[in-house]
């Protein structure tokens, strides 16, 4: 994970392979329901309505800076749920130019670690991921990133995603805008 | 040699699409445009100490902008003056010397050649290292903490070349205390020719209603008609000698940033008034409206939405974006913090309405592939023969609903790319104003 928040996880408890499993599935379901355009229900049955979302690129510097992170990094997603909903909602009015005929995506979920937080629950996430997209006939763009999340088991006993944390591969957005999510 | 009357027919306000394209027309806008003009490098506030720098580019000129020990600015090409290796690989921070990472030759903040590693015993007693200092920028000068550096050390000064867009400038870069850039830019590149972002946002209001549409339907709940800036009461767009220029819509300034940023409404409401002791009753008025505006060439800002942008040029098919969020410096930490997230939002790589707007760029350019599409030539009419002076705005004034920027720049775009020198653009130039408004449709 190209984070520097303890990369190595030493304190955390490794979930056992059932609930790995399950965790997985919940990843796995959700890159299809966002690959399919069911933005609408990804975000109100995957969704924890005190979500926070962020999408970090950091810029690159000598490795003796010691400037805080704060000063470095640039959040193209810094949202909470009212944010997520107006996104989707841009996409559910229909009159975006720039997605009709509409794009494929495909998201790959990979390297799934899962750890106990302190909190009943709760559970980190770690995951690797790419996505491509494909549009306009000849256009097929990939994004790498890496992701640390938290997962929270609802009173309904279904998993949701609590905080994301995405951190994107390279410092320069190649791939024409990152209007979806990851 | 390109025939520039050919490609850019400023009496009727047409442009052939081969500008967007050819290769050949590209390497000259590098030399007459690029090479010439004052060009955006970064603002004081992202490099405020000794040691300082930031890395950008003038046209595909990569310079290194360093805070020096006396505060003022210098600017270098990046490359090292031995073998011609990029010099310094972070894109900011903060050094007091950089060496290359090919033989080790170190400068100094200033430019000079410091060290030259086995000096004596390789090169001898005669090697002069002041001969080999890096490669300065002409000019560098800064504006309201704007910093700008210019490759030609006949271009007059920064301040005449802003010329009537200085005045605008002092409205929302003038305020109290001034202005800070929040965070690094965001990078992204796209595959466009350089010169349609800053024409998008030099003036381009027809395009919100119907572009942006889906995303100002989600915000505001409502379609907004594209006949709503029609109206003469939407605001105006000005045009000035150099090709800088404006659209001010009579509209709330921070309405883009309201779902995170309330307050801002406020805080413009409650400036705007400070700001009349300090620009004038008639200038403070446009303090808390929403503006767009492109400085010739290659930077563009939205007031209102605290964005600031540069396009750099990577051949005439590609444009870096550079895009900062920035604030004013006496806010407080907290209304920063969610200024440089809402701005992102909307216009970051990410951005709600960027992305939008980044198809349209992309699609601008690709189609130019086609010879015969190549030949055509593109439309910049709307508002023609409505332009006007008026007492209280300094430049030539056109409808808010109109191409009158767009065509200023184009006008700027000819006048520099026609002209072997600056004595004969500002001999061009110098009675712009009188040739624009004589235009004028009886």
């Amino acid at each position: 994970m190209p984070s520097k928040e303890d990369p190595k996880m030493p304190e955390q408890r490794p979930v056992a392979m059932e609930l790995h499993h399950e965790i997985t599935q919940f990843l796995h379901r959700e890159a299809r329901l966002l690959d399919s355009d069911l933005l609408r229900d990804w975000l109100t049955t995957m969704v924890d309505r005190e979500i926070r979302y962020q999408l970090v690129i950091r810029d690159e510097r000598y490795r003796k800076d010691k400037s805080p992170d704060a000063d470095r990094e640039i959040m193209p997603f810094d949202d909470d749920y009212t944010i997520l909903d107006l996104r989707v909602r841009q996409f559910e009015t229909g009159m975006q130019t720039m997605l009709d005929p509409g794009q494929q995506m495909f998201r790959v979920v990979s390297n799934v670690e899962a750890f106990h937080n302190d909190s009943e629950g709760e559970f980190t996430v770690l995951s690797y991921g790419t996505v491509s997209r494909f549009r306009r006939v000849y256009e097929n763009e990939r994004s790498v990133y890496g992701r640390r999340d938290v997962l929270r088991r609802g009173e309904d006993g279904q998993l949701r995603l609590l905080s994301r944390r995405v951190v994107l591969g390279g410092r320069v957005v190649r791939s024409k805008n990152l209007l979806f999510f990851l | 040699m390109v025939d520039i009357k050919a490609l850019v027919d400023v009496e009727n306000g047409t442009q052939s699409r081969r500008i967007f394209w050819e290769r050949d027309i590209y390497e000259l806008e590098l030399e007459r445009i690029f090479a010439r003009c004052w060009l955006f490098l970064t603002h004081e506030s992202q490099i405020p100490n000794y040691g300082d720098f930031f890395v950008t580019k003038m046209g595909e000129d990569e310079v290194v902008v360093i805070r020096q020990k006396d505060g003022s600015i210098g600017a270098f090409l990046n490359q090292c003056r031995h073998r011609g290796m990029k010099l310094c690989m972070a894109e900011a921070g903060n050094a007091r010397a950089f060496s290359c990472a090919y033989h080790g030759w170190a400068y100094g903040v200033d430019g000079t050649l410091k060290s030259v590693p086995c000096e004596k015993e390789s090169y001898g007693p005669d090697f002069d290292k002041a001969q080999w200092g890096l490669h300065p920028v002409a000019k560098v000068e800064s504006y309201k903490g704007f910093i700008f550096g210019c490759m030609d050390a006949a271009a007059p000064s920064l301040v005449d070349y802003l010329g009537d867009a200085a005045w605008y400038m002092d409205i929302w870069a003038g305020v109290p205390g001034g202005i800070e850039f929040l965070g690094p830019p965001s990078r992204s590149i796209i595959r466009s020719n350089w010169k349609s972002p800053p024409e998008n946002f030099i003036g381009d209001s027809y395009h919100v209603g119907w572009t942006h549409a889906g995303v100002l339907k989600a915000m505001t709940g409502e379609v907004m008609p594209q006949l709503a800036f029609a109206s003469k009461d939407a605001g105006f767009q000005v045009t000035t000698r150099y090709g800088h220029g404006h659209g001010i819509n009579w509209g709330p300034g921070p309405i883009l940033m309201s779902p995170n940023c309330p307050d801002l409404f406020e805080w413009t409401e409650r400036r705007g008034v400070e700001m009349e002791a300090i620009v004038g009753e008639k200038a403070s008025k446009l303090y808390s409206r929403h503006w767009d505006g492109t400085l010739f060439p290659n930077c563009s800002y939205l007031i209102g939405t605290y964005v600031f942008k540069a396009w750099h040029p990577i051949g005439p098919d590609k444009v870096e974006i550079m895009t900062w969020a920035f604030a004013e410096k006496d806010m407080s930490d907290d209304l920063k913090h969610r200024i440089k997230v809402a701005a992102h939002r909307v216009f970051g790589p990410a951005g709600i309405l960027e992305s939008d707007d980044i198809d349209n760029f992309e699609y601008i350019a690709l189609p130019n592939q086609g010879h015969v599409t190549r030949q055509g030539k593109m439309n910049l009419q709307m508002g023609m023969g409505r332009e006007r002076e008026e007492a209280d705005y300094p430049g030539v004034i056109g409808d808010f609903l109109s191409e009158h920027g767009q065509r200023g720049l184009y006008r700027s775009w000819a006048d520099c790319m026609s002209s072997a020198n600056w004595a004969e653009l500002e001999a061009k130039t110098a009675s712009w104003k009188q040739d624009l408004l004589r235009k004028k449709k009886v």
